[in-house]
């Protein structure tokens, strides 16, 4: 074993035992593998149990313990979504642009929302317009940014401790690349966001965590961060006064349970990526126990442009702003898109998606990814809006919006669906993975013929047991695609049913 | 006045059984305290008020590493 | 406090909480199968799922890691609750419906053969159901997180890295201790344990009790028998400045707290005994060293214990801690024992201080109290055997004649100060209050140290033995069940450095009841052979009073060899006399029958060491008579008889002696 090489690479990271997942990537980069006295090494050296660190090799899909030159299988995104997706729609001439806003244009990096804040607002007022503003959380759940922040304000205040902030750019669903986009078309908004944010809650440090794989995203933003660095933008005493934020970059192995955020931090502190079972919310004790805002980079690139406008204003953009969402399925158009929320799915899927193709018909549509509930004909008039998504049965989640047409079957839509979060499943609670792989089972029987007509109220009650116990949002979502497929497309199911 | 073991030291109006033994610096963790010949349990020493003329024993188990 | 409400009977509880404890106190079982009292709360099997109703919003949420910090409603047993537990309940089931605590936990919950198949079915009663207590306990308790989870979603499963026996596991049986289902064995190869649950089975009790209750008790996993100098401080026993004292006020600067905040880098079982959940021993790393053929480097520190912080602390009037861990280290490096060199150091510093030896004798070493850069340059020179270092390296008793001898040195004064008993240095109590401790150092085998018997408490604080019968016999017992650790090689500490929750309801609480039972089962799980207390302490009279005649064999065992330094008794000097003087004079008058107004310090010194040397010659007499030995404390023959040593040999030394 060359101990000089692994010694350099655990140096390049300072010895920092929260960098174990990114030593073990560049292992796995130099050995095609883990090997398990290289492992054994850096455990030793970097003092964390050797379990950990085999307990992550063998959690994430990008390792493995094995050498092999084979390409290593696909990967149950790419089978769900049934292509790559690195393609941008264009939008509407008159579409509202707030996340691609500075997409090819030279004047990104004038920081002029940030500055205005440093000027002439007090962090209450920041945390006012963030409210005004009607901003929600694009990761997953929609919940309010400003309920955030309020609330990791006053954690700083109570427990005289420091805050971070931390984006989240790992791609929650691989193979969709919005994320990979976001970074490398708009570096400097993701900093100017999170500045803003550090400057209203009181934090010093801020990490962005991006997809190991995402290289160019991982150098641009490296250079941004340098750049605003010079300008005096980050570090010390930022533009002479007495506020100090710096900003580290992370990388991270990629895995649909970066999604969920405690089970990011995890992984920001070389564990597995495991949901933590706490009532005690992040904003409290997040990162390393300290009072953490942690968003996903597309709520961080809204944060300069509700500054710039005013919160009043920015409500007014489409519903309280936009999104960037994933058409892929049976549409003409797929690719990503920046679209306003209230957009009916109607005009989404037909006007900006081109409709379906290859003359078929439209059948149904799948709202927010693996998790997202099925919606058919009758409710495309919906608005792409968080309150009335989940009214609708379904959430908005990461943005990944599926199209079927009429040659598809929603059983196996469904069990699609099923088969990715059982296979992405963290595995820690019973209810989330027992459940789904339960889940998954009935519905292979019913695609093969051999279900029955009571098998559809096991499968609702088995859904309702993990909406109510399941310890992850991957859990307590995964019931959707199969409540609704039911509700919606029930002829589906009964046509493989005897009798 | 309050005996305490083999001491006696002056009561004060809400003292505890905590102030007591720390005005002696009983600080020794492992000990049976009881007041009048009644056990209090580890957990209420801090909270448990004492009367004038109370007889506290502060039991000590051994020591020495 | 907090007011809640459990299926609406109302309950006040302490913030923080979980409403599983809760509803526990109030006599309703939640179901639960991933919890362990021992263990933090995991939220993994979601069996014990209740409805809450908090600020107007009502939730299914776990109660095992549920926190309570408001009012709150909980139902444990609504419809809601109810059918999501079954329906959790109902999965595990499916997928191991052999596993008797799952098939337990169904029955008991109204669940049925599942619905479905589940495609992962393990039919094995011993079935691992993933719980994670034996992570758990092998990371929270005995820190060494040995075992790990592996693998994702339903790839999940319990393993060693790289799936094969990690070198590491010491077999503490920990994990199969709180296995739910069996999975999980621990295979009894190396020594063979005749009874090796029962081993286990009481084992478990100790490192539950130290997994809980540690944090509350002594610390021993935090900080070691460190915990007790502010303690000994507290209670006037530390050794300070050679024994003169028993507290300092700059005893804070070498304080429990300070090395843990400040030096102690580890908190990790540190192989002393591997699986040990005490893991009491805790070390600094990278440790730089200003002294010494080191000097410069970073070195791991391991310690300092209490007793070193004492001997090259506060004995010796060093309260700076860099020079206690410094002293440590090359004490350990030159293989020293630090509460030798301490206590020795100590000695020779009051014989500097007091002009019984000088630079002189010395060579230019300022020997004074607090000196600590001398104190590391006489233990440089003790390993080099140089200088005064190889005077001082002969020890107390050597260094005793040669002051006498060659430097004039006062031989009363000398001998009074001088801090040892059959030639080993006192340990780091000061025992001047304690007749009984006195007894505990000075009427040993092998010298002044407290491996027999600690005493004070009971004696001094406690006055639980106020009769020299009851000294006599707690200098029985003691001792004897002391001397039992060493002839079975088992650590003392887990005997009473941790105390059961319930050992005050005991009849003698001081024994540790339940601990002492533990040992006589540790004995009879390994040897397969009855051990009670009286039978424990019958085996080390046996080795006791051999060891003894061994004693006499080589010209020690008799009673002028269990003297005692008059500094371990009582205020050899008049400042010493004025440093307690209310307790003195008390003392005077009430037990002497003397008053001490009238009196100069000098005469009431002399008066109380009249009195006090008077009551260990008693005691010695209630002592040697308790123990069945003559009065010049040789055992007699009827006793070795009665133990069955009267081997010849024994004999033959043991006859030369009258009275026996």
């Amino acid at each position: 074993m060359d101990t000089a090489k692994i010694n350099k690479i655990i140096e390049s990271y300072n010895r920092d035992a929260d960098c174990a997942i990114e030593m073990l990537l560049d292992i796995q980069d130099e050995f095609k593998h883990l090997p398990e006295d290289v492992v054994r090494y850096i455990a030793d050296e970097i003092e964390v149990p050797l379990g950990q660190l085999y307990f992550v090799g063998t959690f994430y899909d990008v390792f493995t313990l094995e050498p092999s030159e084979d390409e290593l299988p696909q990967k149950p995104i790419e089978a769900f979504m049934k292509q790559q997706n690195d393609k941008r729609i264009p939008s509407k001439p008159d579409a509202p642009s707030i996340v691609f806003r500075n997409m090819g244009n030279a004047d990104a990096g004038e920081y002029k929302s940030f500055e205005k804040v440093l000027e002439t607002m007090s962090p209450d007022d920041v945390i006012s317009e963030v409210e005004k503003s009607g901003l929600l959380g694009r990761c997953g759940f929609g919940n309010p940014t400003a309920d955030k922040w309020k609330a990791c304000a006053k954690a700083v205040n109570d427990s005289s401790n420091p805050a971070y902030v931390i984006c989240n750019a790992d791609e929650g669903i691989p193979g969709a690349f919005a994320y990979k986009n976001i970074v490398e078309s708009d570096p400097h908004s993701i900093i100017e966001g999170m500045l803003i944010c550090a400057y209203a809650v009181g934090a010093k440090e801020g990490i962005i965590h991006i997809r190991n794989c995402y290289s160019q995203a991982i150098e641009q933003m490296a250079e941004a961060i340098e750049d605003a660095r010079a300008k005096k933008l980050l570090g010390e005493n930022i533009k002479g006064k007495d506020f100090s934020f710096d900003i580290k970059i992370r990388r991270g192995p990629g895995a649909y349970m970066n999604l969920d955020l405690s089970a990011m931090l995890e992984s920001l502190q070389g564990k597995p990526a495991i949901p933590t079972a706490s009532n005690v919310p992040l904003t409290e004790k997040g990162y390393k126990d300290m009072p953490t805002v942690l968003s996903c980079v597309e709520t961080w690139m809204n944060v300069p442009v509700i500054i710039e406008k005013g919160g009043d204003a920015f409500k007014k953009i489409g519903n309280s702003g936009t999104k960037v969402v994933s058409l892929v399925g049976d549409i003409v158009n797929s690719g990503f898109v920046e679209v306003p929320l209230g957009i009916t799915l109607r005009e989404l899927i037909f006007d900006i998606g081109g409709g379906i193709p290859e003359g078929r018909e439209f059948k149904a549509v799948q709202v927010g990814g693996p998790s997202g509930g099925c919606f058919p004909a009758d409710m495309l008039d919906t608005p792409l809006d968080y309150a009335e998504i989940e009214k609708a049965g379904s959430i908005i989640g990461p943005g990944l919006i599926r199209v079927y047409d009429n040659s598809r079957c929603m059983v196996e839509a469904a069990k699609d669906s099923i088969e990715f979060l059982k296979s992405e499943c963290f595995g820690k609670a019973a209810p989330d993975r027992e459940g789904s792989v339960i889940l998954f089972s009935i519905l292979e029987n019913i695609s093969q013929g051999n279900g029955k007509k009571e098998d559809l109220d096991t499968l609702k009650s088995i859904c309702e047991t993990m909406s109510a116990a399941s310890l992850s949002g991957l859990g307590k979502s995964a019931g959707n695609s199969i409540l609704s497929t039911i509700k919606h497309f029930e002829d589906d199911y009964t046509g493989y049913f005897k009798n | 006045m309050i005996q305490i073991n083999e001491e006696k030291i002056e009561w004060r109006d809400g003292m505890t059984v905590r102030d007591a033994m720390n005005e002696v610096k009983y600080s020794f963790p492992l000990v049976i305290v009881s007041v009048n010949g009644k056990v209090i349990e580890q957990k209420h020493l801090d909270k448990h008020i004492i009367n004038d003329n109370d007889k506290i024993k502060v039991f000590h188990l051994i020591s020495g590493g | 406090m907090i007011e809640i409400t459990i299926n609406k009977r109302k309950i006040s509880v302490e913030e923080g909480t979980t409403i599983l404890a809760a509803a526990e106190s109030l006599g309703i079982k939640i179901p639960a199968l991933c919890n362990h009292n021992i263990l933090k709360p995991y939220g993994a099997c979601r069996m014990c799922v209740v409805e809450v109703h908090a600020n107007g919003e009502k939730e299914i949420t776990t109660s095992c890691n549920y926190e309570i910090h408001e009012p709150i409603a909980v139902f444990t047993d609504s419809e809601e609750a109810l059918n999501t537990r079954r329906g959790v309940i109902e999965m595990h089931l499916a997928r191991w419906p052999n596993v008797p605590a799952i098939k337990a936990l169904a029955k008991a919950n109204g669940v049925d053969k599942p619905r479905y198949e589940h495609p992962l079915k393990n039919e094995s009663k011993n079935a691992c159901v993933l719980c994670g207590r034996c992570v758990r306990v092998c990371s929270e308790g005995i820190w060494e997180d040995i075992i790990t989870f592996a693998g994702r979603g339903a790839e999940r499963k319990v393993s060693m890295p790289f799936d094969k026996f990690y070198e590491r596991c010491a077999g503490c049986g920990a994990c199969a201790w709180v296995c739910p289902t069996g999975a999980i064995q621990v295979t009894n190869e190396a020594n063979h344990p005749v009874r090796p649950k029962m081993i286990r089975n009481w084992g478990m009790k100790v490192t539950s009790q130290m997994i809980t209750l540690d944090d509350q008790q002594c610390r021993m996993r935090k900080i070691g028998t460190g915990n007790l100098v502010e303690i000994m401080d507290d209670y006037d026993l530390l050794p300070t400045l050679n024994y003169q004292y028993g507290s300092h006020e700059n005893a804070k600067k070498i304080n429990s707290w300070v090395w843990q905040n400040e030096y102690f880098t580890q908190g990790l079982p540190d192989g002393c005994w591997y699986g040990c959940s005490m893991s009491c021993a805790h070390a600094i790393e990278k440790f730089e060293l200003k002294t010494g053929p080191y000097k410069g480097r970073k070195v791991l520190v391991d310690g300092p214990e209490y007793e070193t912080i004492a001997a090259c602390g506060s004995n010796i009037g060093n309260f700076d801690p860099h020079y206690v861990a410094e002293l440590n280290f090359y004490c350990d490096t030159y293989g020293i024992d630090t509460i030798s060199f301490g206590t020795a150091l100590a000695f020779a510093m009051e014989c500097y201080e007091n002009g019984v030896i000088t630079k002189e004798h010395t060579g230019g070493l300022e020997l004074t109290f607090g000196n600590k850069e001398a104190a590391c340059e006489v233990l440089h020179q003790m390993s080099r055997g140089e200088g005064f270092g190889m005077i001082l390296g002969k020890g107390i008793r050597n260094m005793k004649k040669l002051f006498i001898e060659e430097y004039g040195a006062d031989l009363d004064f000398v001998e009074d100060i001088g801090m040892e008993n059959k030639g080993l240095e006192f340990s780091e109590y000061v025992t001047k209050e304690s007749l009984a401790q006195q007894g505990g150092y000075c009427m040993t085998n092998k010298g002044a140290q407290h491996d027999e018997a600690w005493l004070i408490f009971m004696d001094q604080v406690n006055n639980q033995i106020p009769t020299f019968e009851n000294k006599a016999d707690a200098l029985h017992y003691f001792p004897m069940f002391r001397t039992w650790f060493g002839l079975v090689g088992l650590c003392k500490l887990p005997w009473n450095d941790i105390s059961p929750a319930d050992n005050a309801q005991t009849d003698e609480p001081h024994k540790i009841p339940e601990h002492v039972e533990g040992y006589c089962k540790y004995f009879t799980g390994m040897t397969g052979i009855e051990l009670d207390s009286d039978k424990l302490i019958r085996m080390s009279e046996k080795v006791y009073n051999f060891q003894r005649v061994f004693n006499l064999r080589l010209g020690y065992g008799t009673r002028e060899h269990d003297r005692v330094p008059y500094r371990a008794m009582g205020p050899v000097t008049n400042t010493e006399y004025e440093s307690r003087q209310e307790r003195y004079d008390k003392q005077l008058k009430e037990k002497v029958g003397i008053d001490p107004e009238s009196m100069s310090t000098d005469e009431k010194r002399l008066k109380l060491r009249e009195y006090r040397e008077d009551q260990y010659r008693q005691l010695q007499d209630a002592v040697y008579k308790r123990r069945g030995w003559t009065s010049d404390g040789v055992p007699k023959l009827e006793t070795l008889k009665k133990l069955g040593i009267d081997f010849p040999e024994v004999v033959e030394v043991v006859k030369r002696y009258p009275d026996v």
